[in-house]
């Protein structure tokens, strides 16, 4: 099995680099940036199991990122990082297509469970997108 | 144009208190997840040297310089708090102007750096002493911060300007142009009424740029 493959997205620079090196301890693949644009850049052209990212950020918060990342790639899983653990937040996040909703200081081990699942739930997503496909292609030519 | 002060509500300074301390435990709880994190590369990187793996020097420098940068920036918010805190220690009390705006400031800054609107203060060039309370100023100057974040683009800029002008201290704060009803106004300077202080005047002056003054008399 491949490494799993996670995108950090935080504006704390010191907090995003430790993270990333903790995961590649445990055999993850982690890219790291500080915002939301250069976020959907690198998820246009690399393939992630997971996108941790942080609530508050300057520019464009992670909600909006959320949107942005889900409306390129409904597949991808998003993670979303908050220190504000208020339920109108996490059904927020929910309702708006993040997979899972944690708190800050996250617990490692819990983090990469998430991102195991993620790759899961994304592989699933996509083998169903595909069989769809083809039911339709079959379909369209009467087999 | 000036406007009699009409009393300022509770309810608004306990806006303005939640305001404040919800920006800086966020800012404190990014420093302990840091800190935390970097606690747990330590436990990994004794881990990997218990088991044969090198340390890395360089690694392990670097882990440091982490804490370090974390400590003093948690450090340095914790004393600001402090220091907001203690701004409702008497009533009424001699303060400096410029002090008392930087304090707020270094509270409130990232409330404008998250919606990407630059926050700019030019300090008096000499020390300016008022008699009020410190607290009223900053929950003034705080109101008007948040009715131009209302409605500042990202990338605009928010300019604070405090300036000792004849017997005044004077705390300016000026951004994008914005309709400022009378009731917004009168909300202000009821604020500023303080008991036992002598009396502040709050102007309002529009164009492209809305600038609101706060005019306080000043001690020497």
């Amino acid at each position: 099995m491949t490494a799993l493959r996670v995108l950090l997205v935080d504006d704390e620079k010191d907090f995003t680099d430790t993270l990333a090196e903790r995961m590649a301890a445990r055999g993850l693949q982690a890219d790291v940036c500080a915002d939301g644009a250069e976020a959907l850049e690198l998820a246009r052209s690399k393939t992630y199991d997971a996108v941790v990212l942080d609530l508050a950020m300057p520019g464009m918060d992670g909600i909006a990122t959320l949107k942005g990342l889900l409306a390129n790639n409904p597949d991808l899983q998003v993670i979303l990082l908050t220190g504000r653990a208020t339920l109108q937040q996490g059904l927020e996040a929910i309702k708006s297509g993040a997979m899972e909703f944690l708190t800050k200081p996250p617990d490692i081990d819990r983090l990469i469970e998430k991102i195991s699942e993620a790759r899961t739930k994304r592989e699933r997503l996509t083998e169903q997108r595909i069989e769809k496909t083809l039911s339709e292609i079959l379909r369209t030519k009467g087999w | 144009m000036t406007r009699e002060p009409s009393g300022g509500g509770e309810l608004d300074a306990l806006k303005f208190v939640g305001a404040v301390t919800a920006s800086v435990s966020h800012e404190l709880n990014n420093v302990i997840t840091i800190i935390d994190q970097v606690g747990g590369l330590l436990q990994d990187t004794l881990a990997g040297a218990r088991a044969g793996a090198p340390l890395d020097m360089g690694r392990l420098q670097s882990m440091q310089e982490r804490i370090a940068r974390q400590t003093r920036r948690g450090i340095e918010i914790v004393k600001n708090l402090n220091r907001f805190a203690h701004g409702v220690d008497e009533p009424v009390a001699q303060f400096e102007v410029n002090a008392a705006v930087a304090n707020l400031v270094s509270l409130v800054q990232r409330l404008a750096e998250l919606k990407k609107v630059r926050l700019s203060v030019r300090y008096a060039g000499r020390e300016a002493y008022v008699t009020s309370s410190p607290f009223r100023l900053q929950q003034a100057v705080f109101h008007c911060l948040e009715r131009f974040l209302q409605c500042a683009p990202p990338g605009s800029e928010i300019a604070l300007a405090i300036a000792c002008e004849g017997s005044s201290a004077c705390v300016a704060v000026s951004g994008p142009a914005l309709s400022a009803d009378e009731d917004w106004r009168d909300r202000l300077a009821g604020v500023m009424q303080v008991a036992h202080a002598p009396p502040a005047r709050i102007s309002l002056a529009g164009g492209e740029r809305t600038e609101i003054r706060i005019e306080m008399p000043a001690r020497h």
